[in-house]
């Protein structure tokens, strides 16, 4: 592959994120019985006008720690969704896999970061709750996105492991039931409550950059439990795949009210336990056939 | 028990009290007890049964050199009110009837504060409705004080009356509160342990406007109507069923029905307002769309019939200005059996989003005997298995033709409310269905009428909220004196209650449960243009409008 077709891979995320939230919300708006974004042009680049017109308002700092993190977490992610596209081109380097899950963890921990260092009440309640929720799916996540990317392993296992993954997407893309972080009307929006004009477009950004991440994982991974994942016509499909993806998930919230910290991570725990002791019955099972 | 029969249990107590009977008509009995003894009267009356509606501090020294606190209890059972008087000369103290029924605390506090009543027991207390800067001894409803006083402000009186611990601070601008309120939670993780309330930031003194020369009988139910922006009808309503009981003017049949009516259109559109927010705050947004897509239907209908999508200023003294004619009467009923398949539709989805449910169920409790204690009103009452409604209670205009449920569900939490709010949309269709098909003939309002001084007289409509009082004492013109009880006036001490121990998350639900209108209990801002030296009220957010300019 040349030098361009790598750089126009990687620079994909970069520009379409924001053009699937657009169709995200027009699509919202439909179920909703509401117009959302107005023409043709609005309908697929909302998004982005909403990140120009944030990067032009006045910047407002509460202080330079929180801004240096908002760049920082913008920066890691970025980083990841990079090494996810060479993953995409070349899914047999296994340090490139190790990479990405690296990457992922990083990312993550930045994001709890920038919403621990802000010193507001409503944002240090929001920091707690993503807290929660990450710590209830993350390292499920994780050692399931390694063994399915790392390991050939029987159908049964590699649907338990899709599930681990698909559920865990869903949470860490931060939409409704698990958007309580946020919370606009309980907390006034939680974690951004101190963010304003070109901090909270960065932030924005690395939100749209992460759901991207997360919708081309688990596209990547529907693939491969179906078989197909690994060829350069797989991860042309990856890509296709991914805008479908993002908008599935987005109609799922659309459907379901904002759960509870006390109520929410709990059950999430519960379900990923039950699929891990699900997936430790099927090995024995697939060993004793064996 | 019959009605005369209870008047004469009653009149039999107040000699017992040492007190006397001054008036007794279809609605009320007018009682004076002697200060000393009032206490022991407000036990017997609560512990038989009665709920404090409000109390009323009135300035009577151009009357008979004394000032007055008038307890209005209702015997919700027997349909009758009890209006119970106290006076003093100025400087001498008024018992509180606190102690004996909780649910007169805050009347009796905003008696001290608009009137400077000196009233036992609440002497130490913060202000209520007053703002901290406001200067002392200037008491606003005493008659000798301008209806446009404005004193100057003085920013270090400020913050005083703050409790010291720092909890989360809730407003006074917030997302969940569309108007200015401040609630401070203190919480323990994410369980809330207390709360603090401040209100009133937005208080208009209305009551004392209608007492200015620049209103009069007739122009008054236009000023009710700006009480509130959702349910101004009921205000007005309120206002002028007040008025014609004090006047004993009789209203002609088809003005009491178009008034019902109206009434019940009214809280169509508030309901399914309030389960939209509702569903936003639970994260629903989905909920919270569709139910004002239904909705709109019912607001282009109030158009339809009274000329405006809102405030609908078609209540005159007397009945009516706008007829209901056939064309209208069918298109109306289009209209209902078309919303009603569609709520009826959004509420089995509603009802079915698990987190709607878990989130609702268990949650804001408030036990009955805390709400009889609080005398709590609407779907906070009833969803807390109290059968009060004004239109069973005390039926006024067309409610005793019209055959309907009240929905009462003993749970007490957020789900119980929110579920007697779905019950009474049915309720309120039912209700518009059957009355338009028994609209009566005749006229829309009475050809003339007198209104005599000094009458007193209480009206009660049944809002959306709740039990929303008017008590009028009749003057020359205009009201002597006005008195407004919207309902959230009543409900909010009850949140206290309802906070405590609830999830951090469901607070907010819990505050809205209530469906708390602040601008109909803090209560149009006059306008003066300094150019023109032209006046006039407007609603609030025009008024901040004028501020900004």
């Amino acid at each position: 592959m040349d030098y361009t077709s790598l750089a126009l891979i990687t620079a994909i995320p970069f520009l379409v994120a924001p053009i699937y939230d657009s169709i995200e919300r027009k699509v919202k708006a439909a179920i909703q019985s509401r117009i959302g974004p107005l023409g043709l042009a609005r309908s697929f680049l909302q998004s982005w006008f909403d990140l120009i017109k944030l990067f032009s308002k006045e910047l407002v700092l509460t202080s330079y720690g929180m801004a240096l993190i908002t760049i920082l977490e913008l920066l890691f992610v970025s980083i990841t969704v990079v090494i996810l596209q060479i993953f995409l081109i070349t899914p047999q380097l296994e340090w490139v896999i190790a990479l990405l899950i690296t990457f992922l963890s990083i990312s993550s921990a930045f994001s709890l970061i920038r919403a621990i260092s802000l010193d507001n009440p409503f944002s240090s309640i929001g920091a707690f709750r993503e807290f929660y929720v990450t710590l209830a799916v993350e390292g499920f996540f994780l050692s399931s996105l390694a063994i399915m990317l790392l390991v050939e392993e029987p159908i049964i296992i590699k649907m338990l492991l899709f599930c681990i993954a698909a559920l865990s997407c869903y949470v860490l893309s931060g939409r409704t039931p698990f958007d309580i972080a946020e919370a606009e009307p309980e907390i006034a929006s939680g974690v951004y409550i101190e963010l304003s004009g070109p901090l909270l477009a960065t932030t924005s950004y690395s939100l749209h950059i992460r759901r991207y991440v997360l919708a081309e994982i688990l596209s990547y991974t529907l693939l491969k439990l179906i078989g197909i994942a690994g060829t350069g016509f797989a991860s042309l499909i990856t890509l296709l795949l991914t805008p479908i993806t993002w908008i599935v998930l987005g109609v799922v919230s659309v459907m379901l009210g904002r759960t509870r910290v006390d109520v929410g991570p709990i059950t999430l725990l519960k379900v990923m336990l039950i699929l891990i002791f699900l997936m430790f019955v099927a090995m024995i099972f697939v060993v004793r056939l064996v | 028990m019959s009605m005369k029969d209870v008047v004469k249990e009653i009149e039999g107590k107040v000699v017992e009290f040492g007190g006397v009977v001054e008036t007794i008509t279809d609605t009320a009995v007018f009682v004076e007890i002697p200060k000393e003894r009032v206490k022991e009267f407000a036990k017997w009356l609560y512990n038989a049964g009665a709920f404090l509606k409000t109390c009323a501090g009135v300035d009577e020294r151009s009357i008979n050199s004394r000032f007055a606190v008038y307890h209005i209890f209702g015997l919700d059972e027997k349909g009758i009110d009890v209006v119970l008087r106290i006076s003093s000369l100025e400087g001498e103290a008024l018992p509180s009837i606190a102690s004996e029924v909780p649910a007169a605390e805050w009347c009796e506090l905003e008696a001290r504060d608009m009137l400077g009543l000196h009233i036992l027991g609440h002497e130490s207390k913060p202000r209520l409705v007053l703002p901290q800067d406001w200067p002392n001894a200037v008491y606003p409803l005493r008659k000798d004080v301008p209806y446009d006083y404005r004193p100057p402000s003085s920013v270090e009186n400020f913050g005083k009356e703050l409790p010291s611990e720092v909890g989360l601070p809730v407003g006074p601008y917030h997302p969940i509160l569309h108007e200015p309120e401040y609630f401070e939670l203190y919480v323990e993780g994410e369980r809330v342990v207390d709360v603090f309330y401040r209100g009133f930031h937005v208080h208009r003194g209305i009551e004392k406007l209608a007492e200015s020369p620049r209103f009069t009988y007739k122009t008054i139910p236009f000023l009710a109507e700006r009480i509130c922006g959702i349910c101004g009808f009921v205000h007005s309503s309120c206002y002028v069923l007040t008025v014609e009981r004090a006047a004993k003017i009789e209203v002609p049949e088809r003005a009491q029905f178009i008034r019902s009516i109206v009434l019940e259109i009214e809280r169509i559109h508030s309901h399914l307002l309030w389960l939209g927010v509702a569903a936003h705050i639970l994260g629903y947004d989905a909920g919270f769309m569709h139910i004002w897509r239904i909705r709109e239907p019912i607001m282009v209908l109030a158009e339809l019939l009274t000329g405006s999508r809102k405030t609908y200023g078609i209540n005159i003294v007397g009945g009516v200005r706008r007829d209901i004619d056939e064309s209208k009467k069918k298109k109306a009923l289009d209209v209902l059996r078309n919303v009603r398949e569609e709520f009826k539709r959004f509420v089995e989805v509603f009802t079915s989003v698990p987190e709607i449910v878990k989130r609702a169920t268990g949650t804001g409790v408030l036990p009955k005997d805390d709400a009889r204690a609080l005398s709590v009103v609407g779907p906070t009452a009833r969803g807390s298995g109290l059968r009060r409604d004004v239109r069973k209670d005390y039926p006024y205009f067309a409610y005793r033709l019209a055959s309907f449920k009240v929905p009462v569900y003993s749970e007490g939490d957020n789900l119980a409310r929110l579920l007697v709010r779905v019950d009474e949309v049915f309720e309120s269709i039912s209700i518009v269905e059957q009355l338009l098909d028994a609209l009566p003939r005749g006229s829309i309002a009475v050809e003339s009428y007198e209104i005599p001084s000094f009458r007193k007289a209480v009206g009660a409509v049944e809002a959306p909220r709740g039990e929303d009082v008017h008590f009028i004492i009749t003057g020359h013109g205009r009201p002597y004196r006005w008195r407004v009880r919207a309902p959230t006036y009543q409900n909010i001490p009850a949140l206290k209650i309802m906070l405590r121990n609830t999830p951090l998350a469901d607070a907010f639900l819990t505050i809205a449960s209530i469906d708390p209108c602040f601008s109909c209990t803090d209560r149009a801002v006059v306008i003066r243009d300094v150019r023109s030296g032209f006046r006039r009220f407007a609603s609030l957010f025009e008024g901040r409008r004028y501020a900004n300019k």
